[in-house]
């Protein structure tokens, strides 16, 4: 279980029922930047981008899933955690090293979605479409958003994990 | 979000959304952009000023604007991108495309 021991306001937690939730969740990443001032723009862009592209699609999938069932995100800071787990489903690289190029403990930005769709197969959403479609880009964007996005499959829902290394 | 539109030629009209461009806002985008054009203004500048957020549903909206645009022998041009739209366009190679011009008189083309 992640710890944000630093920060007792987080992890931070969001439910996704309708489309109108996805700016919950980036409400809710705001309140993070405003708390951590120091995370540089182009990770905070960055990140918020693919935690808002996952969360948008288990909310267009939600009804894959049973009745009632509702999808969560949960997102914070913390000390960078080892390599992932072998048996998600992931892309990009492990954490990597724990200190930083300063010599301090690297951090990383960290969300989990649970969604209850259809199994999902990263590997079919690695490319970016042509030019002029329409949709499809958005787990591409979240890959290229990211150190790290892997998803498990877990009691018939969706796990993923999305990190973005900081420092 | 909030959208506005302003008629600024006969055949030119600019849009500005304002606030967040995500899954909810797009498919309203997407409707104003044909609507637009559909009005006969085939020259549609998309003000992103105070856009403070792009999903790729809203690059979609903007992607279908475009097309539609073109389709109509006009264009689609974006104006005045945050770092956050920049960093869409750029990840999504979409930059090419989607050229971000500095103001909204470069894309209309008025100097």
């Amino acid at each position: 279980m992640p710890s944000d021991a630093a920060d007792p306001d987080l992890p931070l937690e969001v439910a996704l029922r309708e489309p109108a939730d996805v700016d919950a969740v980036l409400d809710a990443l705001a309140g993070l930047w405003r708390r951590h001032p120091d995370v540089p723009d182009v990770d905070r862009f960055c990140f918020e981008t693919a935690v808002a592209e996952v969360a948008g699609n288990a909310v267009a999938h939600a009804g894959a899933g049973p009745a009632g069932s509702t999808a969560t995100v949960r997102a914070g800071i913390r000390h960078a955690v080892g390599p992932r787990s072998a048996a998600a489903q992931a892309v990009g690289s492990p954490a990597g090293g724990s200190t930083g190029t300063a010599g301090r403990p690297r951090r990383e930005l960290w969300a989990e979605v649970v969604d209850h769709g259809s199994a999902v197969d990263l590997a079919e959403h690695g490319e970016l479409p042509a030019d002029d479609a329409v949709s499809g880009r958005g787990l591409a964007l979240a890959r290229r958003s990211l150190t790290h996005l892997g998803v498990e499959r877990v009691g018939g829902a969706n796990h993923w994990l999305l990190v973005r290394l900081l420092d | 979000m909030e959208l506005d539109h302003e008629v600024v030629g006969p055949t030119t009209a600019v849009l500005r959304p304002r606030g967040r461009l995500t899954l909810g806002a797009a498919s309203v985008l997407k409707d104003a952009l044909d609507a637009t054009v559909g009005a006969g203004h085939h020259l549609v500048v998309v003000d992103l000023g105070e856009t403070e957020f792009l999903d790729s549903s809203g690059l979609g909206a903007l992607v279908g604007g475009l097309r539609a645009a073109r389709a109509a022998g006009g264009d689609l041009r974006i104006a005045r991108v945050g770092g956050q739209v920049r960093t869409v366009l750029e990840l999504t190679t979409m930059d090419r495309v989607l050229v971000p011009h500095e103001t909204v008189d470069d894309a209309v083309g008025r100097r």
